[in-house]
């Protein structure tokens, strides 16, 4: 690899292998790179621009701390989703835990989502579908449909097989279909 | 359907029994449609569903069902414009407790920061023939000089930017200052393997007699 070739034209391993050796602006690169999407899996995790933004800084630093045991057997990109999704689902458990029985904040509406579909609120009544879905479902839709994963690389996140992924993510486009079908 | 026609069909569990988690009347799945629409190739028919009623209506009603995901789907989230730098930033600073060059002894360890290895690369590049002025930098443009270090045991990594003297070969010129800053940095800081990317940011015509070292 020529010194002079510039961070944007190198693939992620080379950076990888750059930031093992503690270059700095090779991380940077990688940031830059992944922020996009990284940012929009925690957002679609927890509904919440805040919350997201906090957990998505503490994936990308927790990554940068890992990198010595990063295998490589997945690209860096899947490692890093994979690192955020464990810093989502963390978050999420720990919400449950400390308010177990109180309604979601982020809620729009207590009632039925049907009200505010009929108030044509279709993107607040999905997103309030999404949040109640158990977080294995909410994982496997999340990867495949907001981030834009296949099965194949949607298990390589979640650590399980292809099937798994397909069968959670079958439960949870039915569980939108019937709740977002509920007007028509 | 009226909302209340399709709040007693939600009720029973039955909002849309022709898609999700049912069979259709021609015995394909009403799951595999929806995630056929779900995988974006809703209008990828096969030969059955090119003939098939059933199958044409539950991909229109799948369609319909799943517009409002897909729209989400879309919607390209942009990051917060400071999480890059907030990223960085606590980076360097765990960075920097162990951004050290470290070089064992029989008596001792010596340590030499990230930013004594910059000055050293920093002055060892300005004396060197056809460059003008130099400095460690980094993408960022604002860091501070050592941010443009990379050090990890005895191996250095060291970004420097340099503005060359017109007239003169750029690659003869970045050729001797990587030489010299590989020379300097395993001489006076003990690396061990000195790596020295160049960025020419500039040419400038000679300086007259008397300016500044470094200005040649």
């Amino acid at each position: 690899m020529p010194a002079t070739r510039s961070l944007d034209e190198v693939g992620d391993d080379y950076l990888v292998d750059r930031v093992r050796q503690g270059y700095l602006p090779a991380y940077e690169e990688l940031v830059r790179r992944h922020q996009q999407r990284t940012y929009t899996l925690a957002l679609r995790m927890v509904d919440d621009a805040h919350e997201a933004h906090d957990l998505t800084q503490e994936a990308l630093v927790r990554a940068w701390r890992s990198l010595p045991s990063f295998g490589g057997r997945s690209a860096f990109g899947t490692w890093l989703h994979r690192i955020t999704m464990n810093v989502c689902l963390d978050h999420l458990r720990r919400r449950q835990r400390l308010a177990p029985h109180e309604p979601d904040p982020q809620a729009p509406h207590p009632d039925d989502v049907q009200h505010q579909v009929e108030a044509g609120h279709r993107d607040q009544a999905l997103r309030q579908v999404v949040r109640e879905l158990p977080l294995d479902q909410r994982g496997a839709l999340v990867l495949t449909t907001f981030v834009g994963y296949s099965y194949e690389d949607a298990a390589d996140v979640l650590q399980t097989t292809p099937d798994a992924v397909r069968g959670r993510a079958t439960r949870a486009r039915a569980a939108i279909a019937r709740q977002m079908g509920a007007w028509r | 359907m009226s909302p209340s026609r399709a709040a007693d069909d939600a009720s029973r569990g039955g909002a849309s029994p022709e898609v999700a988690g049912h069979r259709l009347a021609c015995g394909r799945s009403g799951d595999d449609v929806l995630e056929q629409v779900a995988l974006g190739r809703g209008d990828q028919r096969d030969a059955h569903q090119a003939r098939c009623v059933h199958c044409q209506a539950a991909l229109t009603e799948a369609g319909r069902l799943w517009a409002p995901v897909a729209s989400l789907a879309a919607r390209e989230e942009t990051p917060p414009p400071d999480l890059l730098q907030r990223v960085m930033r606590a980076i360097r600073e765990l960075a920097r407790e162990r951004r050290h060059l470290t070089l064992p002894g029989d008596r001792g360890t010596t340590r030499v920061s990230a930013d004594a290895v910059a000055r050293i690369a920093q002055r060892t590049a300005e004396d060197v023939e056809g460059v003008r002025v130099a400095f460690s930098q980094s993408r960022a443009g604002r860091l501070r000089s050592s941010d443009a270090v990379g050090i990890a045991g005895q191996h250095v990594v060291v970004d420097l930017a340099v503005v060359t003297t017109y007239g003169r070969s750029i690659p003869a010129v970045a050729d001797r200052t990587r030489a010299a800053v590989h020379a300097a940095l395993t001489t006076l800081a003990g690396a061990s393997t000195v790596e020295v990317n160049i960025y020419v940011d500039d040419v400038l015509p000679a300086a007259s007699p008397g300016s500044a070292p470094g200005r040649r």
